[in-house]
């Protein structure tokens, strides 16, 4: 590093690292085309389930995960680093730490994406949403995550610039938190290479789970990118940043209450009280820190307007900008209690995240990525006509996503709930509640569709631009003072903090780390919330072995575990669920979307059979169904053997396993398999199943809801 | 434009990052009072719930320890219009046409996966046979096995889901069709009961 910066007289030269900044923004194009797609897919799957082809790793509870990921971690990940290493080391006035460092980083992320996207269709996952792989490929994401802090930390002491701009606070905090809630959300025992259980248990999982999920969104969906957006918001319209008192206040504030923000995905449930109530007031409070941002970025382009005719990139920020101030509106809203009674659960859930995801995250790095190429290619942008023709088609696109989203929502949310005058339900089969929406699944994958098709023009356009520019890229070099600035006595407050990246690093990680204690600490005691007289029991082996075959099938991304207390819910799915059922569940399965009926007291519903029919081929006892068929599951073999280490592992764990079952937990799995297989032989079914996973499944689905005291 | 919202657009002096620059502008008033506003609210309803706390948990055990919940059922109870279930009344929909049809139509929605479309039985028993698992066959057995269900068998209970007068027709139908000779039949279960 210190070989690039050769000195002159009075100034030094820094020559920036270019050429990682390229590789992550192609790797952002390529995952974005590829991650879209895979939505666009899953999304007319939703409408025609024959496009879950009987094939299990075709099937939506496994490709929907991938899309998820893909989006997150392949498409925003590799923007989020291409913005920050091109906007740290011209903030900073310095080559990156390392290069060496830098492609680790690379390569070691692209090589976790490409190991998802094989593992999570083959079903190995941990079954927690945004957190599904499993361990070795966790360690690896933490590994490959450290380097990349490594390296932008050793930036950040080399620095050139004694003064962090607001993007580095962004990106400072984007770093501390992610690894901090990756870290301590993943910990879990292996069972095998391939097999862990999560350490936490029933609400301790859920809480840490979505102090985890929400702040996914907090920290790797919304503070990198207002990072992005302070840099190249201003760089692309050669504009001031409005305020720089508001970039203060709206950063500390929004990372501080940010992170207290998760239980408002868990409400109305059976988390206790005064978790949900700090879920509550902590997201309303969210509202006007989030706006800072909003505000601070439309404001910035007062004076400029005339810009939004002319240059496509200036109408991909506003729009994102407006559609981060529209979620961040729609979020503290749907985390009221009596709205999100309405919301959870459904559709309105899935437009709301895609107007953030599509419109903020994705249009903002749109700009992004039309800003960097043609800087990074040293040449001029192809085709602002197709830019302009992307915008409009991708606005269409999410308008259409997330009003046909939205629609649905709330119509199956009124159906779900709809009682007449005798109290009952007017819509007691949930499958009438589906009917009636299926002409907006195909609305929005249509509008997911326009999404990706202006996706593609942007593939086009940049394909061209490169194609264009000469192949000599030289990294770009600039001429700067030697002598530097130090932080002087006289300033004080804030703008003596920005001089102190390590102190900065230290109050940022303190911010995010009160509430996260305030919250999950308690829980970890989880026998203060549940009362000695309520005992569950385990699950048996087999059970079990059907639980872990429900999770790696990705039933999770359709079904909950999880009976709120409001009459039409006790109505159509039994007692409110409680704490104690599913103290025992690793991961929990509560869920957090009904595309199917909730789970929770399934067991005894119906026959084995029944059972037995519907995971074959759905249709043949609900003629609408829309599940996909499962018909792999009658001819895999149940890893029975298997069992002994799960059990004694969970033994361990604090789950209540006889003696017994600790030795013989194979043998024990294979009586019930027999049992269950004898009964379904003598009503007509032919093939041989009762060492086959379909079994364990139904012993599962049956002992649903049968733990508890009843 | 920067007149229109009372800001002096003054720029902060001495700091400069990559050609970027600030304004020294006040945070805006109104989003101030937005922010006192929530953090208001949020006091308010924290001491809100601490202060009623109590009562909400009692609230969720009567949700958790009745269902339906006491409200409902209780609702339910006081409506005095439970159809009577007299085998002749039943006998009487036997020969009305249209609510035989309409017992098929309900049938075939709520019934026909697991009893069959005919009634030849799939997953639960054969309904045209002589057999009975439950009650004698009678139509207001039928029906009575319709509202309450079998538990453990996987029989529902359908009061609620089924309009009571839906019913009633679903039984006079079942009733209606037995001695035909559906293809397919399920083994006969029960009792044979010769009427």
């Amino acid at each position: 590093m210190s070989a690039s910066n050769a000195k002159t007289s009075n100034l030094i030269q820094v020559e920036y690292d270019d050429k990682i900044v390229r590789m992550f923004t192609m790797a952002t194009i390529i995952w974005a085309a590829i991650a879209f797609l895979i939505g666009v897919f899953v999304a007319f799957q939703i409408a025609v389930w024959p496009l879950n082809f009987n094939t299990s790793w075709m099937t939506y509870g496994r490709l929907r995960p991938v899309h998820t990921n893909a989006n997150i971690f392949a498409f925003a990940g590799n923007a989020i680093f291409a913005g920050i290493y091109h906007s740290s080391q011209r903030l900073l006035k310095t080559r990156m730490f390392s290069d060496f460092l830098g492609r680790v980083h690379f390569w070691g992320w692209q090589f976790v994406i490409v190991l998802a996207a094989i593992t999570i269709p083959l079903g190995l996952t941990q079954g927690k949403e945004y957190a599904e792989l499993e361990w070795p490929i966790d360690i690896l994401v933490a590994l490959v995550w450290v380097v990349f802090a490594i390296n932008f930390f050793g930036t950040l002491l080399k620095r050139n610039e004694k003064h962090m701009y607001v993007s580095i606070w962004f990106y400072i905090a984007t770093i501390i938190t992610v690894a901090v809630l990756y870290i301590i959300n993943a910990i879990s025992l292996p069972v095998s290479f391939t097999k862990s259980y999560i350490v936490y248990a029933g609400i301790q999982d859920v809480l840490v789970q979505w102090w985890y999920g929400h702040n996914a969104v907090a920290f790797f969906l919304t503070t990198p990118f207002l990072g992005l957006m302070y840099y190249y918001l201003p760089k692309a319209i050669n504009r001031p940043i409005f305020s720089y008192k508001l970039s203060i206040l709206h950063f500390w504030s929004l990372i501080f209450i940010y992170i207290w923000a998760g239980p408002h995905h868990l409400l109305n449930t059976a988390l206790p009280a005064w978790l949900q109530t700090l879920g509550v007031i902590f997201s309303v409070m969210l509202w006007a820190p989030s706006w800072g941002g909003t505000i601070n970025g439309l404001l910035t382009i007062r004076g400029a307007w005339h810009l939004l005719r002319t240059e496509p990139i200036v109408k991909f920020f506003v729009a994102a900008i407006t559609f981060y101030g529209m979620g961040t509106f729609e979020g503290p809203l749907l985390s009221v209690k009596s709205v999100n009674a309405i919301g959870h659960y459904t559709d309105w859930i899935i437009g709301h995240v895609h107007a953030g995801t599509l419109g903020w995250n994705g249009f903002l790095s749109f700009a992004m990525i039309y800003y960097i190429i043609p800087k990074m290619w040293k040449t001029e942008l192809y085709s602002k006509k197709l830019a302009n023709i992307h915008f409009w088609l991708g606005l269409l696109g999410i308008l259409l996503y997330y009003l046909s989203m939205l629609a649905a929502g709330i119509t199956q949310s009124l159906m779900w709930r709809a009682m007449d005058n005798n109290g009952n339900l007017v819509y007691p089969e949930f499958i009438e509640t589906v009917i009636r929406i299926i002409p907006l699944f195909y609305f929005r994958a249509i509008g997911g569709l326009l999404f990706m098709v202006g996706f593609l023009l942007l593939f086009y356009n940049i394909y061209k631009t490169i194609k264009l520019s000469s192949h000599d890229l030289k990294d770009e070099t600039v001429q700067i003072s030697a002598t530097p600035h130090t932080v002087s006595l006289s300033e004080h407050g804030h703008r003596r903090l920005e001089g102190m990246a390590a102190t900065f690093t230290v109050l940022a990680l303190i911010a995010i780390l009160v509430g996260s204690v305030i919250e999950i600490a308690p829980t970890l005691s989880i026998k203060k919330y549940i009362k000695p007289e309520n005992k569950v029991a385990a699950f048996t082996p087999l059970e079990l072995e059907g639980r872990d075959i429900y999770i790696k099938e990705g039933c999770h991304n359709c079904h909950t575990q999880m009976i709120r207390p409001i009459h039409s819910e006790i109505l159509r799915y039994g007692n409110a669920s409680t704490i104690e059922e599913s103290m025992y569940d690793r991961p929990s399965q509560w869920g957090s979307k009904r595309t199917g009926p909730d789970l929770a007291r399934l067991g005894k519903k119906y026959p084995d059979l029944w059972h037995y029919m519907h995971m074959i081929n759905p249709r043949s006892v609900i003629k609408e169904s829309i599940m996909p068929g499962y018909p792999w599951l009658a001819k895999k073999k149940t890893d029975f053997f298997g069992l002994r280490k799960k059990i004694s592992l969970l033994h361990k764990m604090g789950v209540p396993y006889a003696e017994k079952e600790l030795t013989d937990a194979d043998i024990i799995a294979e009586v019930q398999a027999y049992e269950i297989a004898e009964s379904l032989k003598k009503q007509g079914v032919k093939e041989d199943i009762a060492d086959k996973e379909i079994v364990a499944l139904i012993a599962y689905l049956q002992a649903l809801g049968q733990k508890g005291v009843q | 434009m920067s007149k229109d919202i009372h800001v002096n657009d003054e720029p902060v002096v001495g700091y400069e990052y990559d050609g970027i620059t600030e304004y020294d502008n006040p945070c805006p008033k109104w989003l101030m009072y937005l922010f006192y506003a929530t953090i208001f609210f949020a006091v308010f309803y924290l001491g809100y719930h601490f202060g009623s706390m109590k009562s909400e948990r009692l609230q969720l055990q009567v949700a958790t320890k009745t269902a339906p919940s006491a409200a409902v059922t209780q609702q339910v109870q006081e409506e005095p219009k439970q159809p009577e279930i007299s085998e002749s009344k039943l006998t009487a929909l036997l020969t009305d046409q249209l609510a035989l049809t309409k017992g098929k139509e309900v049938y075939a929605s709520k019934c026909s996966s697991c009893h069959g479309e005919s009634g030849e039985g799939l997953i639960g028993p054969n309904l045209v046979d002589n057999y009975w698992l439950h009650g004698k066959g009678k139509m207001a057995d039928i029906a009575n096995i319709i509202i309450s269900g079998i538990p453990d068998t996987g029989m529902a209970a359908w009061s609620g889901r089924i309009p009571e007068e839906d019913i009633l027709q679903i039984a006079a139908y079942i009733k209606s069709i037995k001695g035909t000779r559906p293809e397919n039949p399920r083994e006969p279960e029960g009792a044979l009961i010769e009427e």
